[in-house]
């Protein structure tokens, strides 16, 4: 493994050094663009500003005085758009630049608390706005994660409309149901556009980086394997991490908080009060060229039942530096250690916050190290190349139940990505890039195992025209794993976006998913809860057709409402089937269809004093072969976030319903009830200081996602966010 | 002044009440199960080295249809002569209620019910009797659910070993076939039958192959009297379970009469073949 490292290393550093200095015999010098962009209300500058010239690949952010300047702009007649979260965006047209002209520009933003139209990336591995998407793709800013008060990731994703979580387990418009420890996952997580995945289970570590490190997070939803290719089945979450400002900065968010006991007396199992304490700390700098920042947090939870510890680390490392070309190399490493109490089932449902005696010690180790680097290198102003290469090692010891340190080693995933972004013309965008990772697994459970994916991808979007834009693409993909090849795919996409009216956008994508099974799936040989889990070498690629059809109408430029209906259908569906003994084996056992409606609304009104945030998932998830609903997966879910805004107060209640879970896999005759949770949050902004107030599950609502694992009780949290930069 | 005062004072209170009612009222969801069966197991001979763990089940049909359909109680100390045992259950009616022995990296196995409530043992066999029970309400507690359970039936010391071949086509809605060996030939069709006189199954038999190798553990020095493929359909039902050849006794000429098979301590016995013609079965 060591010398694919080196070999992939020496061929990115020849090829860097090469376009580097082809990069600058190409640079002319033509307009140049300046400015600043200010708050209307007080003038006050706005840092971290996106400014784009539409029509190319040049853009820009404003530094802490909001300033900006791009320069070598080619003569033209540009629109220029600037977007920032929490402000509305805006764009400015017919904007001249001349052979030598330097403008000027001063440019004022309107606070608004939700930004209706981001820039997004994860669509098209590039920027765009929102509305101009041929796919559904929801953004949670880093001010809702802030506002949601969650100490963990995963379960601020969750207000999403057609996202449902079974514990960790995310699953996109009922994509996914639940496997143990988030197995084979047909959700592809990425940082900064470099999937996270791990390689031998392909599961999801919600913990992987520290939360203040976030700056949006991206969701696209439905199959995006002809961009993103396998474990992109159901969707794509991509964590967009924030940009080290370039001078100094200090965050700093602090909270912790009680677990409450159990509503009934009978199921109180301890005297001790339940705590939980979690501290962010980020610290940003400038050293010469390069803008610095260093992220660290830790995470302490007693846990709200017998052996439901945690704690956690995160550090990480943000750097970036820019060249005189325009080019820039970006640095993110995070390492990321937990040790938990491993909790298979409850004791019994009369003692459903105790484990029985055999589990009281068991305990899980996950250890995740992920480096990437991307060097962006604009050879034109219609021509830009991206480099990444990534190194993932996951490591998850200790998991099924045995006491046997030594049986896992940590998996390897390093990759590496070369992107073009090429605009030949005024109407057509075009993304294509070639994608390798290795995978390499080692563990008593599963043997040694190496294998490897190579990919080309290819998207063309064109506009038909001025209001209606076709977006086209395809991508291959081919999976080896010990010597043998398992998957050869080719995964078209056709997608089209049309501005019926202003503010009414329409937008529909057709698509194939697929997910080569994983090493943990084929090989895997263990003991769980009582069941044995036995291997199936010869588990085959699962594979999907989506589509979808979604309409948004804006209503007074703070407030929408969107409606999309999806369908999907799998073939060879791999799930884990139980025969009647209770043997666990990985299968491709289904033949699936998956559709239903979802309805999103944004209402906000007396200038954003009041505010009524409201998702509903209809959802038909049915097993072709046997007539019945899929497990794990909820027909109807909804989530309401009502919010009341004071100057310096804000006051949110959020509540969430999921109807009974109807199909579970293991104990199906154990007591379901449908999920009701309500939370409430309070923030009081004080200058540099933001004091946060929450009640987690208001009615200490009890219910279980997983059979005999029941869900969090009554939490009170209370906490600090700092930001010298305020 | 005061009316005003009293008047939001009332006020105040009506609406603290209606919260505090409210409180009173809220869905907290899952309940705790007030009913349950209480009991005591008593073992008959010494646990085997193998013994993963031994638990009380619960079913409301018998026979199960599968694994899932059972409801289990947490682990019960078989190291001990008897020991005592609950399960909190909703009301109704259970059909059975079985103590179910597992063995060290091993699925549960429903060849290993070690005793039945309503039942008696016999050394290492279980009597062929069970007792329903019902709980009546979701407050009751019905106690004195005792259970003899033999674990001389899973101490297995000795392997039968042999070929299975399989002539003909497959039923297209085979679900599992499983070799077994039993103390006395089971009535045709009686699933009962078949589930008390079995001394051990193996369920691993690969479907649609044309021949397969399996393997039985039983007790040394005890006498196998019947050796048979048993097939279930894909629903998994155990009520469908038909045997569909089993291995002859081959000093019999007409090849009909079934082989007896005598395994010593410590041993293991091979070449105990079987053919399966499924031309010949009754199976639709």
């Amino acid at each position: 493994m060591i010398m694919m490292i080196k070999n992939i290393s020496k061929l990115y550093i020849i090829l860097l050094f090469q376009l580097f200095f082809y990069a600058n015999l190409l640079s002319q010098h033509h307009g140049t663009m300046r400015g600043k962009v200010v708050e209307n209300k007080n003038d006050q500058p706005i840092f971290g500003v996106n400014i784009l010239i539409k029509g190319t690949l040049i853009g820009t952010s404003t530094d802490r005085e909001g300033r900006f300047e791009i320069k070598d702009i080619p003569p033209g007649i540009y629109a220029i758009f600037v977007s920032h979260i929490g402000y509305k965006n805006k764009t400015l047209d017919q904007v001249t630049i001349t052979s030598g002209s330097d403008i000027e520009m001063n440019i004022t933003l309107k606070e608004s608390v939700v930004e209706m139209n981001p820039v997004i990336v994860s669509a098209t591995k590039h920027p765009q706005s929102l509305s101009s998407s041929h796919q559904a793709v929801e953004v949670i800013p880093h001010t809702r994660i802030n506002e949601s008060q969650y100490s963990r990731l995963y379960k601020s994703l969750s207000t999403v409309p057609g996202i449902h979580f079974n514990e960790q387990n995310i699953s996109i418009r009922g994509s996914s149901g639940y496997s143990v420890f988030n197995v084979g996952s047909r959700i592809l997580v990425m940082i900064d556009g470099i999937p996270v995945n791990s390689s031998d289970l392909g599961a999801i570590n919600w913990d992987i980086l520290p939360v203040l490190d976030i700056k949006r997070i991206e969701i696209v939803k439905g199959a995006g394997s002809a961009l993103y290719g396998s474990s992109a089945m159901g969707g794509v979450v991509n964590i967009i991490t924030k940009e080290p400002p370039g001078d100094r900065q200090i965050l700093l968010r602090t909270r912790a908080g009680i677990y409450d006991q159990p509503a009934y007396k009978e199921w109180e199992w301890t005297d001790e009060v339940l705590h939980f304490e979690d501290i962010n700390a980020s610290y940003s700098s400038s050293f010469g060229p390069v803008d610095l920042n260093l992220s660290f947090s830790r995470y302490l939870s007693t846990g709200y039942m017998e052996n439901n510890h945690m704690d956690r680390w995160n550090a990480a490392l943000r750097m970036k530096t820019a060249f005189k070309n325009k080019s820039h190399l970006d640095l993110y490493a995070s390492w990321a250690n937990s040790r938990e109490g491993g909790i298979i089932q409850w004791l019994n449902q009369n003692s459903p916050f105790e484990v029985p005696p055999f589990n009281k010690e068991d305990e899980i180790e996950f250890t995740t190290i992920n480096i990437a680097l991307q060097y962006s290198l604009p050879l034109s102003s219609t021509l830009g190349l991206k480099f990444r290469t990534s190194f993932l090692s996951s490591y998850m010891s200790n998991q099924l139940t045995a006491y046997n340190p030594g049986a896992f080693q940590p998996a390897y995933g390093p990759g590496a990505e070369i992107q073009c972004l090429w605009l030949p013309n005024k109407k057509n965008q075009i993304t294509c890039g070639t994608e390798y990772r290795a995978d390499i697994s080692s563990t008593e459970y599963f043997g040694d195992h190496k294998g490897y994916s190579s990919a080309l991808y290819v998207q063309d979007e064109i506009p038909v025209i001025p209001s209606i834009k076709a977006t086209l693409g395809f991508r291959i993909d081919k999976h080896v794993l010990d010597n043998e090849s398992v998957a050869s795919q080719f995964s078209p996409k056709a997608g089209v976006n049309v501005q019926i009216f202003p503010g009414t956008t329409m937008r529909s994508t057709a698509g194939r998913g697929f997910r080569a099974a994983t090493v943990f799936e084929k090989f895997v040989t263990a003991d769980y809860a009582g069941f044995n889990i036995i291997p199936n070498p010869d588990l085959k690629p699962e594979r999907s057709w989506f589509w979808d059809i979604g309409i948004i109408q804006e209503f007074f430029d703070n407030s929408n409402f969107q409606l999309s209906y999806f369908y999907s259908e799998y073939s060879n569906m791999i799930e884990p089937v139980i025969d009647f003994l209770g043997t666990i084996q990985f299968q491709n056992r289904l033949q699936a269809r998956i559709q239903g409606i979802e309805f999103s609304e944004k209402f906000f009104l007396f200038s954003e004093l009041l505010g009524l945030e409201s998702t509903f998932t209809l959802l038909d998830p049915v097993n072709v072969t046997t007539g019945k609903t899929l497990p794990y997966r909820p027909r109807f879910s909804a989530n309401c976030i009502a919010s009341l805004r004071l100057k310096k107060f804000l006051f949110q209640a959020e509540y969430k319903y999921f109807s009974r879970i109807e199909e579970v896999e293991i104990n199906p005759l154990d007591p379901r009830v449908p999920g009701k949770l309500l939370h409430v949050r309070a923030h009081y902004t004080l200058g540099k200081v933001i004091i946060q107030a929450a009640v987690t599950n208001c009615f200490n609502y009890h219910f279980t996602y997983v059979e005999r694992r029941m869900a969090e009780v009554r939490k009170f949290s209370l906490g600090i966010l700092f930001n010298s930069a305020q | 002044m005061i009316s005003i005062y009293l008047r939001k004072t009332v006020s105040v209170t009506i609406l603290l009440i209606m919260i505090m009612q409210f409180s009173c009222r809220v869905d907290h969801g899952l309940e705790p199960i007030n009913s349950k069966i209480t009991g005591t197991v008593t073992f008959h001979g010494d646990h085997p080295p193998s013994t993963d763990e031994v638990r009380v089940v619960v079913a409301k049909d018998f026979p199960p249809k599968d694994i899932k359909s059972l409801l289990f109680s947490n682990m019960i100390n078989y190291r001990e002569k008897t020991a005592e045992y609950e399960i909190y259950l909703p009301k109704g009616t259970y059909k059975v209620v079985a103590v179910l022995w597992k063995e060290h990296n091993e699925s549960w196995n429903i060849s290993n019910v070690i005793g039945v409530y309503g039942g008696s043992i016999s050394g290492d066999l279980l009597i062929p009797t069970y007792r329903s029970v019902t709980i009546a309400d979701n407050n009751t507690t019905v106690r004195n659910i005792n259970i003899q359970a033999t674990l001389e039936r899973v101490n297995r010391d000795a392997k039968i070993k042999g070929e299975i071949n399989f002539i003909g086509d497959w039923p297209d809605n085979t679900g599992v076939m499983a070799v077994g060996a039993f103390s006395s030939i089971p009535e045709p069709g009686d699933y009962m039958d078949y589930f008390f006189s079995s001394i051990f199954m193996d369920y691993s038999i690969p479907v649609f192959v044309s021949s397969a190798e399996y393997m039985l553990r039983v007790q040394g020095q005890d006498t196998v009297k019947y050796v048979a493929a048993l097939w279930i359909d894909d629903t998994f039902d155990l009520a469908s379970i038909r045997d569909v050849g089993y291995y002859c006794d081959p000093q019999d000429s007409t090849g009909l009469k079934p082989g007896s098979v005598l395994v010593p301590a410590d041993a293991v016995k091979t070449g105990i073949n079987i053919t399966v013609d499924f031309s010949k079965t009754d199976i639709q």
